[in-house]
């Protein structure tokens, strides 16, 4: 223990309230970062990033302090008395499941235990020179691959970060959590605008997942200069045949983060919007979100309020089941129970409603049947980007080729697909048999916590009318 | 001497010993901020945080390190220096008289303590009872030390504001509004905003009109309209090779009374009140590199002149640091982010069409649109003089008065015709802005589209 050795004397000493609630949380993260950009290798940088943070939500207000020395005494008092101080209404946390690395099962979806998926080549074990070398060539290969690619970025981070969380109920918890991103994004000259293609990939640390990467630079690298030349798309109404990690990135900004149980505070149109027993979609989409599987970045066995995941089921065959994630204080104004959906980004912020593992489940079509069915449409693969407000929604898929009937054709560029989140999930007419389920660099923000590693599992998803503009 | 300057110099012995050249950064801050619900003061947050960021050069490479550890002096060298063995080759010229540049003065808040902080955040939760909306929001108050230390020199700057981020929330309008502050005090555009929105929210659905209709657009809605351009002419866009403006400098591009230069807020007379929160934007004495903090034209009569650099991306493109390298941005600096090109105080000016109020604006639109807000129109960044996204917040004007609230639809903006042909004034007060860069916007009137 890092802390205090279990004692809670801690807590005994921080001048907390009768009936007052503490946890205290200290973080001990390593992070390797590298970019290339220009013609070369840009920095390599280290960062040891330790402190500790305190939450105490009591009669007289709730309070968080976080300090980067990692002695929590100070910390957890100066919480105690800015919640004293600011004489509102008392903060309520509800009952919870607390995680315990003993029970196997604890993570529904997977059975694993609370190892945070060590498995696979562990980022830490490689070298920093054979990092260089790999990341390097891949940056050197796009510059070089055309005369029209006018620059490529290539950035790498991975972390390791090990979590002590101790609480004035007892629990005591400790866990290490992994990530590892990259993301290739290569330029070429379009003229007026640039073209960009892209290659991302991440895991919950396994190193693995950045080898053998040259034949998609290769394709980014295509897409790019292929895009200088390609029409822009005319704008209108289209079907649209999304991809595995577009369609689960969508499902992520959308269904995902209306469930945020914070979101519905106050919020009575949300609420109706996602009361259980309404029909959002078609009888064949089921949406969870659940703990996920070790070795994956949205892998989150415990939250940081110490609550054990479990799955929970959004939508099933169409129908909203249970809509709301929870941790302890959403949980309590709802009178539900916390989900282990608290999390927290790191020891500088305290723990919110968070997406973990979004999963669409498979259907039954396969891809050539989706497209068949389509007369005038788009096949969109990838992310370049995207943003909901809960209530519309933007994306820009990574790539876009236009569909006629039944037949899929050149690029298009300059696509923007938009629309109404909750209308969107009637637009799906088809759903693949294939769950895609490999990590992207793609994060998740919120309230300036920004960027939580999530992952999002997707089969290919064929939605009809949807908005198209161009940009 | 502190704990910090007493590492500062352990770092720098070590460092010396180990390296051929050597530059550290620290940041101190501490923030205190009060979240508002519903009108009510209902959670404090506090952090203090030191860290410390280490940058060396060894047989001709780079080594960057950072940690919050300041009892590990020899860990953070020594991840520095491992660092260096793999790292990009050194600049010729690393810093030499960067750390003559002079330290910014002190520029101190009126209060001494926490206690203002509570207090806004009360008068922003009364906002509440005389605006007859629901207001929610968070006052946040920053000090701020940062300690460069090289070979040549050592520089401190300090600095102290209030950030003020609030929420009026209607039967229908969500409208946001933000400002930065030295004084504790709310200032004054916040109060006629809400009061605005108030008169606004029970007005009602409305489509964008078809054929041709003037374009109002608010301050935030300008800083996304720009945000293409401004990234564009990022040293970072320009060296990654995805600047869509970077070969065209010296080239007409919007409107000929035009302009765009970032700049330190004016000073404020003594006991002036801050009405339009934004005398806390930051402007410190230099950037993270060293290098001073001067004024720079982006935009002059509606031709792009000039990039805006760190000492990295100056020398990739040949040309001179501009003082604009900062680790975050001069708001929030952080030793865990790269120091990289950043506008800190961009205000967009269009000289003698500057036009006076948002009344007076508004009073000249017989049928138009107001713009408050765009979601994803930062998506693309750079790629595009183009903005695409979908219209979050908007309303009808009708003969010279907002007359309903607009139907959420996708829209495209393309800052070439709405600051280019169709520009046509701007308001005489500006508001902070910042999100990926910082500045003071105008209201922006386009005519026509």
């Amino acid at each position: 223990m890092l802390l205090t050795g279990g004692s809670p004397a801690l807590f005994r000493d921080a001048g907390l309230r009768a009936g007052d609630y503490a946890e205290v949380r200290l973080e001990r993260a390593r992070t390797v970062d590298l970019v290339w950009r220009g013609d070369g290798l840009e920095s390599s940088v280290t960062s040891r990033d330790e402190g500790c943070c305190a939450r105490v939500v009591g009669r007289s207000g709730s309070a968080f302090a976080s300090s980067t020395a990692v002695d929590a005494g100070p910390v957890l008092r100066r919480a105690a008395r800015d919640a004293a101080e600011l004489g509102c209404a008392a903060g309520r946390l509800a009952a919870h499941r607390p995680y315990r690395d003993d029970r196997p099962g604890e993570t529904g979806e997977t059975g694993e235990t609370g190892e945070t998926g060590e498995a696979g080549e562990l980022a830490e074990t490689v070298g920093l020179a054979e990092k260089i070398e790999l990341l390097g060539a891949y940056h050197a290969a796009a510059l070089a691959a055309h005369p029209g690619v006018t620059g490529a970025l290539v950035y790498y981070r991975e972390s390791v970060a090990d979590v002590e969380l101790f609480t004035s109920e007892g629990t005591g918890v400790s866990y290490r959590r992994r990530d590892l991103t990259l993301q290739i994004t290569v330029y070429a000259d379009g003229g007026a605008a640039r073209t960009a293609g892209s290659v991302s990939a991440g895991s919950g640390g396994d190193f693995s997942v950045v080898r053998g990467l040259a034949p998609d630079v290769e394709a980014a690298v295509a897409t790019a200069v292929d895009l200088r030349a390609a029409p822009v798309v005319a704008p209108g109404d289209y079907d649209v045949v999304c991809d595995g990690p577009l369609a689960g990135i969508w499902a992520h900004e959308t269904i995902g983060h209306l469930a945020e149980a914070d979101h519905h505070l106050g919020d009575a149109h949300l609420q109706r919007s996602l009361a259980p027993g309404r029909r959002l979609g078609p009888s064949m989409l089921t949406i969870t979100d659940h703990p996920g599987r070790p070795g994956a970045r949205g892998f989150v066995p415990v939250d940081d309020e110490g609550t054990a995941g479990s799955a929970v089921e959004l939508l099933r065959d169409g129908v909203v089941t249970r809509p709301r994630l929870h941790d302890r204080s959403t949980a309590a104004a709802f009178r539900e129970e916390p989900t282990g959906n608290a999390r927290a980004l790191n020891f500088r912020h305290p723990p919110l409603p968070r997406l973990r593992t979004i999963a669409i489940a498979p259907g039954a079509a396969s891809e050539e049947e989706m497209i068949g069915g389509v007369t005038r449409g788009l096949l969109a693969r990838g992310v370049l980007g995207g943003q909901t407000d809960r209530a519309g929604f933007t994306f820009l898929p990574a790539e876009c080729r236009e569909i006629r009937d039944g037949e899929v054709r050149g690029r298009v560029r300059g696509v923007v697909l938009s629309g109404d989140v909750l209308g969107a999930f009637a637009a799906i007419d088809a759903i693949g048999r294939d769950q895609w389920r490999g990590d992207t660099s793609a994060s998740c923000g919120k309230q300036g916590q920004n960027a939580l590693p999530v992952s999002s599992w997707a089969p290919t998803l064929r939605l009809r009318g949807i908005r198209v503009t161009s940009g | 001497m502190s704990p910090l300057a007493d590492r500062l110099e352990q770092v720098g012995a070590e460092a010396a010993a180990r390296a051929d050249h050597w530059e550290i950064m620290s940041v101190e801050r501490d923030d205190t901020v009060v979240e508002v619900g519903s009108g009510v003061p209902d959670l404090v947050r506090s952090a203090h945080e030191t860290a410390l960021c280490l940058r060396v050069h060894r047989h001709g490479r780079v080594g960057t390190a950072t940690t919050t550890r300041l009892d590990d002096v020899h860990g953070l060298v020594g991840d520095a220096v491992r660092n260096a063995a793999h790292g990009p080759p050194a600049p010729r010229d690393p810093v030499i008289g960067r750390n003559a540049a002079p330290a910014a003065a002190e520029t101190a808040a009126v209060d001494e303590g926490t206690r203002s902080v509570r207090l806004l955040a009360e008068q922003l939760g009364a906002l509440q009872r005389s605006a007859g909306l629901t207001v929610h929001g968070t006052v946040t108050r920053t000090e701020q030390t940062v300690h460069r230390a090289a070979p040549d020199g050592r520089t401190t700057t300090s600095d102290r504001f209030f950030h003020i981020a609030a929420l009026a929330e209607g039967s229908v309008v969500q409208l946001p509004w933000t400002g930065w502050t030295r004084t504790p005090a709310l200032p004054a555009a916040l109060s006629a905003w809400l009061e605005a929105a108030a008169g606004w929210d029970g007005l009602p659905a409305a489509d964008v009109p078809s054929g041709d209709h003037d374009v109002l657009l608010a301050p935030s809605a300008v800083h996304t309209l720009l945000t293409p351009l401004v990234t564009a002419l990022n040293g970072t866009a320009v060296t990654a090779g995805r600047s869509f403006v970077a070969g065209h400098l010296g080239e007409p591009f919007l409107h000929p009374s035009i302009g765009l230069r970032d700049h330190p807020s004016e000073p404020a007379a003594p006991d002036a009140a801050d009405e339009e929160g934004t005398g806390g934007l930051a402007w410190p004495g230099c950037d993270d590199d060293g290098v001073p903090c001067a004024p720079l034209t982006l935009v002059e009569r509606g031709v792009p002149v000039r990039a805006y650099h760190s000492v990295r991306t100056a020398a990739a493109c040949g040309t001179a640091p501009t003082g604009h390298g900062f680790r975050g941005n001069a708001l929030r600096r952080t030793v865990l982010k790269p120091a990289t090109p950043v506008l800190n105080g961009a205000t967009l000016s269009a000289g003698p069409a500057d036009a006076g109020s948002l009344d007076d604006l508004l009073a000249g639109v017989r049928e138009g649109v107001l713009v408050e807000s765009l979601m994803g129109g930062h998506q693309r960044a750079g790629l595009s003089p183009v903005v695409e996204g979908r219209l979050r917040l908007g309303f009808l004007i009708r003969d010279g008065r907002v007359a309903g609230i607009l139907r959420q639809r996708p829209i495209a903006l393309d800052l070439r015709e709405v600051l280019g042909r169709r520009f046509r004034a701007v308001s005489d007060r500006r508001w902070a802005v910042s999100r990926i860069w910082s500045g003071r916007m105008p209201f922006v009137l386009a005519g026509g589209t």
